[in-house]
């Protein structure tokens, strides 16, 4: 090999070390310009860096990174003077929307969220626990009659004798096994043992019809029929639930007749 | 600003396929990343008042106009004009410099090193010299850096940020990072206004994509950055608004061609550039 080419090679190799810590800010300024100028230079290896860069968008984006540079990575693109940071965190963020999604992948819509939430995050846990909490204060409050009956749909439908009741339930689950859904609007990750016997959604209009999707990792994709909601949420049985495999992606679609869009994302991982 | 010869200077080497856009594109995203350092180094961003972007395309213009005066020198009765640092092409062999009498005199044959300590002796009068030469496409690019490292220094103090300008009545989402909703339908607005096939095609990252394949990416996630831009940053001049007319109303099939147009002319040149008419030479 000629010593250009070694050269080359070298510098190659010393910048690719650097390019992690070139976007999360990490290099003296000298080190920073001579990674730059090395990519500029060497054929190729601005391609590279590029690639290296979306490479750590995405691990952002999925909770990957530890949490010095998960708060390097912030201060780059969420809260840096540099523009171009935030609209390229925006460009992945936005392949992977719903809205995205749909358009290139009309026929399966398996959209990701904005950003995966962490697992059981507890972010999660407290919505759904405060989802929880102000529907059945509220229904309490307002029409104890209403509370029973939800309470009732929540305690599962179908079952023969007397359900027993679970006072001291895991954040966002019925008594019986039923899962409700937290509100979202850009996609939400959740993990659950098993898959839910059904699933409750609150809506945001009781006088519309609404529909849920599964689509499960075994392959069925199964659409409910139009749900009336009955206390202001909809819920919904899928049937032999245990042929669905997890994880699920669950849309909610509706209201009926206005054009089936999309309002609300969540992929239920095991 | 038509940075046409510039482009064409630097690419001189490239297949004949690359296209003007593909050219400007891929040397502004190789050179940004320098800009941006240059800035932090010497012009923090909140004092001076261009985006890195925009640096890399006033100091493309400006080594533009250093190359081609030399094609075009100004002829004065009583002076001399210094021509002889720059030149387009090596291959002449043959280098014009201007000494401090005033005389002019031609180098030839030129040093075969590239930026070695040359000493000559010319008119009896001893003279230290580097030649470097630019006839490879990262001695041109390199021209450039330094140009660029130039700009950033004059940037320095340039006065205040455009950013307060651009708060007028073209700007359509204002993004604070923090308001899902409205981030929602920022995607949903931005989705509207660019093709399709662009988002197909960034979709899928790989590090085992072509080189073409990336290039193509590359050129993809330009058009749509400035898509984003249209609507959250957009440039006071109004052509942002104008464009975004055009993009609403347009075929998904077209819009590729509108943003390639978009880039082709922005970031714009507006007050800066054309304040600095006239220095730099």
């Amino acid at each position: 090999m000629s010593q250009p080419l070694e050269d080359d090679l070298n510098k190659r190799r010393w910048a690719e070390a650097r390019f992690r810590r070139f976007f999360l800010g990490q290099l003296d300024l000298d080190e920073a310009e001579r990674v730059a100028v090395a990519a500029a230079l060497i054929p190729g290896l601005s391609l590279d860096m590029g690639a290296a860069e979306e490479e750590l968008i995405e691990q952002y984006l999925d909770h990957r990174l530890p949490p010095d540079e998960n708060t390097a990575f912030e201060a780059q693109y969420l809260n840096g003077w540099d523009p171009d940071n935030r609209a390229k965190l925006r460009m992945r963020q936005a392949v992977r929307s719903p809205q995205v999604q749909q358009v290139l992948h009309p026929a399966k819509i398996r959209p990701s969220p904005l950003r995966r939430q962490p697992i059981l995050g507890w972010r999660t846990v407290a919505l759904a626990a405060s989802i929880v909490a102000v529907i059945f204060a509220t229904l309490y409050v307002v029409d104890s009659h209403r509370f029973d009956s939800l309470l009732a749909m929540f305690r599962g439908r179908g079952a023969s004798g007397p359900q027993k009741s679970n006072l001291e339930q895991p954040a966002g689950l019925t008594a019986s096994g039923g899962l409700i859904l937290p509100a979202a609007s850009g996609g939400l990750n959740l993990r659950l043992g098993k898959a839910p016997q059904s699933l409750a959604w609150i809506v945001p209009d009781y006088q519309r019809q609404y529909r849920l999707r599964i689509d499960a990792a075994s392959g069925q994709e199964i659409v409910s029929e139009p749900l009336t909601p009955k206390d202001n949420a909809i819920e919904y049985s899928p049937p032999n639930v245990s042929a669905l495999a997890l994880p699920w992606d669950i849309f909610v679609l509706g209201p009926v007749g206005a054009g089936q869009k999309i309002l609300a994302h969540y992929t239920l991982n095991p | 600003m038509n940075l046409l010869p510039i482009v064409s200077w630097i690419k001189q080497d490239s297949e004949l396929d690359v296209s003007y856009d593909d050219a400007l594109e891929e040397i502004i995203s190789k050179t940004t990343r320098i800009a941006k350092i240059y800035q932090v180094k010497y012009a923090p961003p909140e004092k001076s008042g261009l985006a890195p972007r925009h640096l890399v395309q006033v100091a493309m213009f400006c080594l533009q106009r250093k190359i081609f005066d030399q094609y075009l020198p100004p002829i004065e009765p009583k002076r001399i004009r210094s021509i002889g640092y720059l030149w387009p092409i090596w291959g002449r062999n043959e280098i014009t410099v201007a000494l401090d009498s005033g005389k002019l005199h031609a180098i030839t044959p030129l040093p075969p090193e590239n930026g070695v300590l040359q000493e000559r002796e010319i008119d009896g009068v001893p003279y230290k010299f580097k030649l470097y030469s630019n006839n490879t496409e990262q001695q041109r690019l390199a021209w450039l850096h330094r140009e660029l490292e130039d700009e950033a220094r004059r940037e320095r103090g340039a006065g205040p940020s455009k950013r307060d300008d651009q708060l007028d009545e073209a700007q359509q989402f204002v993004d604070t990072g923090s308001d899902f909703g409205a981030i929602d339908q920022l995607f949903k607005e931005w989705l509207s206004i660019t093709s399709s096939g662009d988002w197909q095609t960034i979709e899928n990252t790989s590090r085992s994509d072509t080189a073409k394949e990336r290039k193509e990416r590359s050129r993809a996630a330009a058009r749509l950055m400035a898509g984003y831009n249209i609507l959250c940053n957009p440039l006071p001049s109004g052509r942002s608004k104008r464009c975004l007319d055009r993009l609403k109303t347009a075929e998904d099939a077209d819009r590729k061609g509108i943003l390639d147009e978009y880039l082709r002319f922005n970031p714009e040149h507006g007050r800066r550039t054309d304040q600095r008419k006239g220095t730099g030479q």
